[in-house]
């Protein structure tokens, strides 16, 4: 008869022994006695690390992710001095991320929380910018304008009156513009570009732009304003349009169709009047075209970024490209 | 002289009539689709273009938002005759002299126009900073 084969350590009966039960628990004993690093990596963040880390996160171009590492500063090292210019650069970050009412709204927090300092000042300043990114001039300038009232003595002046220039430019008043760049202080890095622009400017006041105005009346006869605007092929359609229209409707009268008629004159009406309206627009889209082109010819090098120091000072950095 | 006065008597009894029945929606913007104020006829006219004709027509708008989306957007934004007059003009310059002046983009494989409603309407229309509709803005 063959005879079945035992482990080594099992009792005939087929049970494993105690002792060799023990094992596992020693093991886990032995285990949990050993110092913490040799079972996982621990690591400990400093807030200069942590803030180093969502700056170059911002600086890879990843806004949305920079903001979620800078609250997590705010969360671990609340007293820290960088807090306010965190968040004014959790403010910037969704600037870049065009979520321009959640950066204002940080902003008007750290305006409010900081009055009279440099992150106030810096706060207001950013608010101008979210305007100016958003083509909102007028706010921007109403903006602008309070940094220059309200902190005078600050690089902050020269770089909103800069801005204000851009305002001017951007609205169409050369002259002003013009006079407004040469305000920028002459110790400032923006002083070289300031003058250049001043000069350059008037010569938005000399591009041949179309005059809206013009453009309308001569639409009494429809096409001859797109005509103006040198939009031949948009002129002969409006003509046809037009014509093909009055005609339809002068025919149904002389039919005594007079339900047709009036449906066709009422459509006609509507097709008449935006006529106008294509050919006073066409002109005011020529102007801008011909306003864009000469802005972006314009020499405009400067970045302006705000960084903060190791310290808790607040800089602003002016980048150069050629 | 009779035609000249058929023609009068006939478009005022008809724009009396539209605005008697329709002045209300006319007049005002009209307001986003959850909140029911009236009845827009263009609205209705847009619908049935973009339900009955379009799926069968094709989509051959060489603009970006369509014609009739634009037109939508305008009558949403400025009411019905300004709207309109809007949706006509950009009937009218949905075409290569637009380029000129208007960005082209790449939308669905698709080289189109970007006209927006901003795009019309920039020179004449504050934009609301404060009503969070100011995030349209145009090169």
């Amino acid at each position: 008869m063959p005879q079945k084969a035992m482990p080594m350590n099992a009792s005939p009966s087929g049970h494993i022994p105690f002792k060799s039960l023990l094992v596992i628990p020693v093991t886990l004993v032995a285990l949990l006695l050993l110092p913490g690093h040799t079972l996982c990596a621990q690591i400990t963040i400093d807030s200069d690390e942590q803030f180093r880390f969502a700056e170059q996160t911002m600086e890879k171009g990843d806004p949305l992710r920079a903001i979620v590492e800078f609250e997590r500063f705010l969360q671990f090292f609340p007293e820290d001095k960088r807090v306010p210019n965190a968040r004014l650069l959790i403010a910037q970050c969704y600037m870049k991320a065009k979520d321009y009412e959640s950066g204002r709204k940080i902003l008007n927090e750290v305006m409010n929380g900081y009055k009279g300092t440099l992150a106030g000042g810096k706060a207001l300043f950013l608010m101008g910018e979210s305007y100016y990114e958003q083509g909102l001039y007028e706010e921007a300038e109403r903006y602008f304008r309070g940094v220059v009232a309200v902190y005078p003595e600050l690089e902050l002046k020269n770089s909103a009156v800069y801005r204000i220039g851009w305002i001017q430019m951007q609205t169409g008043k050369w002259h002003e513009a013009s006079e407004t760049f040469k305000n920028v202080g002459a110790g400032s890095p923006l002083f070289s570009n300031a003058q250049d622009l001043s000069a350059k400017s008037l010569g938005g006041e000399l591009l041949p732009y179309k005059d809206p105005p013009t453009a309308g009346v001569l639409s009494v006869v429809p096409g001859l304003g797109h005509a103006y605007c040198e939009r031949y092929k948009d002129g002969l359609v409006a003509f046809l349009l037009n014509g093909l229209f009055i005609w339809a409707t002068i025919e149904a009268f002389h039919e005594d169709q007079e339900v047709l008629g009036g449906i066709l004159g009422f459509v006609e009406l509507g097709l008449y009047s935006g006529t106008f309206y294509s050919a006073v627009n066409s002109a005011h889209k020529h102007n801008r075209k011909l306003k864009n082109d000469f802005l972006q010819g314009l020499p405009d090098p400067v970045d302006l970024k705000i960084f903060a120091t190791k310290e808790g000072h607040i800089g602003l950095a002016l980048k150069f490209t050629f | 002289m009779g035609t000249v006065k058929r023609l009068t008597s006939t478009f005022l009894v008809l724009g009396l009539l539209i605005l008697g029945f329709y002045g209300k929606a006319l007049a005002e913007p009209v307001s986003p689709p959850d909140e029911k104020r009236g009845f827009n006829p263009a609205l209705w006219l847009v619908s049935l273009y973009r339900d009955h004709v379009s799926p069968i027509d094709g989509d051959r708008c060489p603009s970006l938002p369509t014609c009739s989306s634009y037109s939508v957007q305008a009558m949403e934004r400025h009411g019905f005759f300004l709207g309109w007059m809007m949706t006509v003009d950009r009937l009218l310059h949905e075409g290569q002299d637009e380029t000129k002046v208007s960005p082209v983009v790449y939308y669905e494989g698709k080289r189109v126009i970007f006209d927006p409603v901003r795009n019309n309407d920039f020179w004449w229309y504050q934009l609301d900073a404060t009503k969070g509709n100011a995030h349209e803005r145009l090169p």
